[in-house]
């Protein structure tokens, strides 16, 4: 069991195990696949709702890649 | 052979005899010859003209009980030695039977030694056992008389006084000892040592040695140890060197299991097994003042970490929100964040409780391909009594003021633990 911790319009927040829910807490058995935020729960129904999620940088190679790379290193 | 044993019963003619009472008086008082502890018990003077005066007493010769009526006594007379000549002689308590008659007495009189120009030696006592019923000579040494010439010396004890009932069970004596560990003593009236035998001794002075022994009356050193309240058989040598107290009184009971040696146990002062605590011990008192362990930190004001949530789904985003934790009974919350959804590092924060939302920013420093330098993201957090309120996350490079939009998949609460103790 997990305890959901939603929004005012019903967005999941997080999730925590029963155990260390609050009193009223709402209670459900799974929780949806993937992340979670991306869902609102409602009627006992989870609803597919993502937010759009910021650009992800790419991230530059580090100092012991760049290294491997001159080697030949894979 | 008799056709009637009883002894105290009416027979219609006297029956009672004295073999009869000798047996219930050695039973009562024990065997052996001694004095009783009544009247002058046969103190000795020498008057003059000769003369020591026995006063009155009482003593029992193997069950045969003799005496002096009270406020009588009786003068015997010691003759002189010749001149340059020693001689001991002996007063004495004689009893005896007639073949003939079988009419048994009992006198005092004195048996005189052998006069030598030396040392005297004490005369030979003709001793039977009055108990076997055959006895028809027995005599027992009270006083020793030494004379030199014309000189009559002191008289010299040579019984030993009984305890009555009422002192039966008390043997006190002094435990000497030259280096604080052998001690001996002698006890009046142990014959022998057996299981229960209780003496009290009284060191002459403080112990120096966990290992002490005592040796009564000859029979041997024995280790003096102290009962361990788990069971009848446990024995423990004293804490402390300095167990025995100079003067002070040690009441000890005869183990004759311990080892094959036997000990001898220290009586109401036993050393307590910690499993045989009864109740909880007191702070106050050095304890803990519980019975399990949780309730002996609280008491103690110990440290104590509980992890009191954790995220179910750390691969997802973490929006702004409060966690609600009862957190009133801890003093620090320590929250691990997961650098990102996707990551697998780990940063934690210390923090107080504060009942204000006190905010604790933590950061994180991302460098990125597309920035000319490091991205440093935050997210804040302030934990209260009732939970735990996070922020989105924010960030920001040097050549950005912020870096797009609210990136909650960074420094994602993995778990809160409270913190509880004492605070100095």
């Amino acid at each position: 069991m997990y305890a959901l911790n939603l929004a005012e319009n019903g967005r999941i927040l997080s999730a925590t195990h029963e155990k260390y829910a609050p009193k009223n807490a709402v209670l459900v058995d799974a929780l949806p696949n993937g992340d979670i935020s991306d869902y609102l729960y409602a009627d006992g129904e989870y609803i597919y709702e993502p937010i759009p999620k910021p650009e992800v940088p790419v991230a530059e190679p580090t100092a012991d890649e760049i290294l491997n790379a001159m080697l030949g290193v894979m | 052979m008799a056709e009637n044993y009883l002894i105290t019963g009416y027979w219609g003619v006297p029956h009672v005899t004295s073999e009869n009472d000798r047996g219930i008086n050695a039973a009562i008082f024990g065997a052996g010859r001694f004095v009783l502890p009544v009247g002058e018990q046969f103190r000795s003077e020498y008057i003059g003209n000769n003369t020591v005066r026995i006063y009155d007493g009482k003593l029992i010769d193997n069950g045969a009980v003799a005496g002096i009526p009270a406020g009588e006594y009786v003068d015997l007379v010691i003759p002189e030695a010749g001149q340059g000549k020693n001689r001991n002689d002996l007063i004495i308590f004689q009893y005896s039977q007639d073949a003939s008659t079988l009419i048994e007495k009992g006198v005092f009189m004195v048996l005189p030694g052998e006069e030598t120009s030396g040392a005297a030696s004490d005369p030979v006592l003709s001793q039977q056992d009055i108990l076997t019923n055959e006895a028809t000579l027995d005599q027992m040494a009270l006083w020793r008389v030494p004379v030199s010439g014309t000189v009559i010396s002191a008289p010299v004890q040579l019984f030993e006084v009984s305890k009555n009932m009422r002192n039966a069970a008390i043997s006190i004596a002094e435990a000497t000892s030259s280096d604080g560990v052998a001690y001996s003593a002698t006890v009046p009236g142990i014959t022998e040592l057996f299981a229960g035998l209780e003496v009290t001794i009284i060191p002459n002075r403080n112990s120096a040695s966990t290992a002490i022994t005592l040796d009564i009356n000859g029979f041997g050193a024995k280790n003096v140890r102290l009962p361990v309240s788990t069971n009848t058989a446990m024995l423990a040598q004293p804490d402390t060197e300095t167990y025995f107290v100079e003067g002070r009184a040690v009441k000890l009971m005869y183990d004759t299991k311990f080892t094959s040696k036997g000990a001898w146990v220290a009586v109401d002062r036993q050393r307590q097994s910690g499993n045989d605590i009864y109740g909880t011990v007191p702070v106050e008192k050095g304890g803990t003042g519980a019975d399990n362990a949780e309730e002996a930190r609280e008491n103690l004001g110990a440290v104590s970490v509980e992890l009191v949530w954790s995220n179910a789904s750390p691969s997802s985003a973490f929006a702004a929100q409060t966690i609600e934790l009862d957190l009133s009974k801890y003093n620090f919350v320590v929250v691990g964040y997961r650098l990102s959804t996707g990551g697998s590092s780990y940063l934690y924060e210390w923090m107080r409780v504060r009942a204000n939302n006190v905010t604790h920013p933590v950061y994180c420093f991302v460098n990125f391909a597309s920035e000319t330098a490091i991205v440093t993201y935050t997210r804040s957090a302030a934990p209260f009594s009732t939970g735990v309120k996070f922020s989105d996350v924010s960030g920001k490079s040097p050549s950005q003021t912020t870096v797009g939009a609210a990136d909650n998949s960074r420094l994602i609460p993995y778990e809160i633990y409270g913190v509880k103790g004492v605070v100095m």
